[in-house]
């Protein structure tokens, strides 16, 4: 059993710098769990704590009923397969996968068996005795994956290993990666950046912001259901539209004000949302998926509307988006922006602040690729009010 | 254009070495009556055969391959574990320590005959092997070499050794020098032609003759009790044969300086 765990779990740089803070969380046996995060976040730092390469100032690590924080890495029963492949350079490929079974002094022709069974899942048997800088960038990537299979271990760490493959070989070891996890089912921790990979490949995913676990679940919740500003914007691509707004009770009901558009809201919406009733006058911020918008003519049933001007169109064969200025305020706090824009690229938070106009927000509707709407024409969206979610502006928190 | 100058360059850099080897073939008044003719007339090897025979030339070479051999391999072997101590691990006064050997490389070598002598003679080793030989085993240059070559290397390669249960100094074994080869064989080199060719740390710690090596020997040769008359042939043929191991050792090696990380990581 190799369930991990972490327990109060925190790091703290000699400069003070605290990358992860009182983290808590335990990945089951067999489990494939993704830590994701924008850079910085603190994602690697945890995975580097359960590898020990990284000490832990505060708290616990468990891996199955073992307390593994003063353990050497090559004693707790991991393997690792890092974001540059970390391949031995002089060895050949059969020397790269038994590298760590000769350290344990496996008997040769037992190694030489387990090394070639290796090589059979992930393909590589034609290549054991090429050394790494004859392969292509996706088969090194492979021999990191074997290099980790071959050991057995109780747990696999994964650090970004597809960041560095081409966008199309990134989408086929993606696949690779969750086949082999599903037929060893060994615990695994993968850390990315990039919130599709979490999304198609994690059984759970972990979101992390400056350090602090923001959400843990399965990817559909985080997806329907964010418990935050960030978790929202930051899961879903295109990211979800984030304007502000004004909840207005009319007796029994209530609806939203976004700029000069009134949307009333269903009894549905707040009657699993009592919370919202205590916002009446006042500002919230109204997050929309882009699935959520759509052309007034295709949407029944309960839906507002809102008016604006289109201005770009991106056709991608099966569907379309559609970016529409809308007059609505946009929300800009650090919540939805660490969300949007890598932080560590980005010059500063008030120069894209200020890049915005106040007044006006530009939503992005996914279409079907029917959808006739044309740069600069003026277009009615409808909103499915049943699927809105509404954030408090202050402290970022789900309604 | 380019190739003109470097042409010249060439020339004026060959060119005392071709006398050396012209010279070495002629007689002793055909190279004091010519010393700068490239042909010799007659061509002759009595130099060679001087050598080899009424002098102590053959105990020459010897003290210098036993020299030469030992300090260029403990040299490689103790500047790598100091280059990698000093790259990698984490330990109070390294910063302290580095910064000494970056203040040794400072200081001319000559500054510390007399020191170096003084510690030969407490020590007990003067005039012996030992006096020659432990000196010159870490030189300031080498650790500096390799400090900064390590620090090339990948640190995810380490750490993937440390994952794979790896010691420390099984990665410093089996992962991290071969993947230094480049600078191990640039550090072989100097190693090799530094010790073949030094002289200073010869004359303080030691006298024999039979300790004496290929550079004091040449050196008496030229102005010592054998430099006796001009004798050019012998003095330039004894010259010749000194530069023949590190001109060798050089091209065998200059094929096996490349990048031996490669493929390593993502680059």
């Amino acid at each position: 059993m190799a369930e991990i765990t972490f327990d109060n779990v925190s790091k703290t740089y000699g400069d003070g710098f605290r990358a992860v803070t009182d983290f808590n969380l335990e990945v089951r046996d067999g489990e494939f769990v993704v830590f994701v995060g924008p850079s910085g976040c603190g994602k690697t730092t945890a995975l580097r704590m359960i590898a020990g390469l990284e000490e832990i100032s505060e708290g616990e690590i468990r891996i199955g009923e073992r307390v593994v924080n003063n353990l050497p890495p090559g004693d707790r029963d991991v393997a690792m397969v890092f974001q540059n492949y970390a391949l031995y350079p002089h060895m050949t490929v059969a020397e790269n996968i038994g590298f760590a079974l000769k350290l344990r002094k496996v008997p040769k022709d037992q190694a030489r068996k387990r090394i070639a069974e290796t090589a059979r899942i992930i393909g590589l048997t034609e290549h054991l005795d090429r050394k790494p800088r004859q392969l292509s960038g996706g088969q090194r990537q492979r021999v990191a994956m074997g290099r980790a299979i071959v050991r057995e271990p109780q747990v696999f760490l994964m650090d970004e290993p597809l960041s560095n493959l081409d966008a199309k070989l990134r989408v086929q070891m993606r696949a690779e990666i969750s086949r082999i996890q599903r037929q060893l089912n060994v615990t695994t921790v993968y850390v990315t950046h990039d919130q599709v990979e979490a999304m198609t490949m994690g059984d759970r995913v972990a979101v992390l912001r400056r350090g602090v676990l923001q959400q843990f679940d399965v990817p559909q919740r985080l997806y329907e259901q964010p418990a935050n500003l960030f978790v929202a914007s930051f899961i879903g691509s295109p990211a979800m539209n984030v304007v502000e707004a004004t909840l207005e009770q009319n007796g029994d009901g209530a609806s939203l004000r976004i700029g000069s558009s009134t949307l009333a809201l269903p009894a549905g919406v707040l009657s699993t949302r009592p919370a919202l009733a205590g916002y009446a006058g006042r500002s919230l911020a109204v997050g929309i998926r882009p699935e959520a918008l759509d052309e007034t003519a295709r949407r029944n049933g309960d839906s507002g509307r809102l008016r604006g001007v289109v201005s770009a169109i991106e056709a991608l064969g099966p569907e379309q988006l559609a970016y529409v200025d809308v007059e609505a305020k946009p929300v800009l706090v650090d919540d939805v922006l660490e969300g949007l824009v890598d932080m560590e690229e980005a010059e500063d938070l008030a120069e894209i602040k200020s890049d915005v106009d106040g007044d006006r927000a530009t939503l992005v509707a996914r279409l079907d690729a029917s959808a006739r709407l044309r740069p600069d024409e003026t277009v009615e969206l409808a909103v499915d009010l049943g699927k809105l979610h509404f954030f408090d502006l202050a402290s970022g928190a789900t309604i | 254009m380019t190739y003109a100058f470097l042409l010249v360059l060439t020339v004026v850099f060959l060119f005392p070495f071709v006398i050396a080897i012209a010279t070495s073939f002629k007689t002793d008044p055909n190279a004091t009556a010519n010393p700068l003719g490239l042909r010799p007339s007659p061509t002759t090897t009595a130099a060679y055969h001087t050598l080899f025979h009424s002098q102590d030339f053959p105990t020459w070479i010897k003290n210098s391959l036993i020299v030469t051999l030992c300090v260029t391999f403990v040299r490689v072997f103790l500047d790598s574990l100091a280059g990698y101590a000093l790259a990698r691990l984490r330990f109070r006064g390294r910063g302290a320590a580095f910064a000494t050997v970056i203040a040794v490389m400072a200081v001319p070598g000559v500054v510390l005959l007399i020191p170096k002598f003084l510690i030969i003679r407490q020590l007990g080793i003067y005039d012996t092997y030992s006096g020659m030989i432990i000196p010159l085993f870490v030189d300031a240059a080498g650790v500096f070499i390799m400090k900064n070559f390590f620090e090339s290397i990948p640190v995810s390669v380490e750490e993937s050794a440390r994952i794979d249960g790896a010691s420390l100094f099984r990665i410093f074994w089996s992962i991290v020098l071969p993947m230094a080869r480049p600078a191990l064989v640039t550090l072989f080199i100097l190693a090799f032609q530094g010790s073949w060719n030094e002289l200073p740390q010869f004359i303080v710690s030691a006298q024999s003759t039979s300790l004496f090596t290929l550079t004091k020997g040449v050196a008496q040769l030229a102005s010592g009790e054998l430099g006796a008359g001009n004798r050019f042939p012998l003095k330039l043929a004894a010259s010749v044969l000194m530069t023949i191991p590190v001109a060798v050792l050089f091209f065998i090696f200059q094929r096996r300086i490349m990048n031996a990380s490669a493929g390593a990581v993502k680059e």
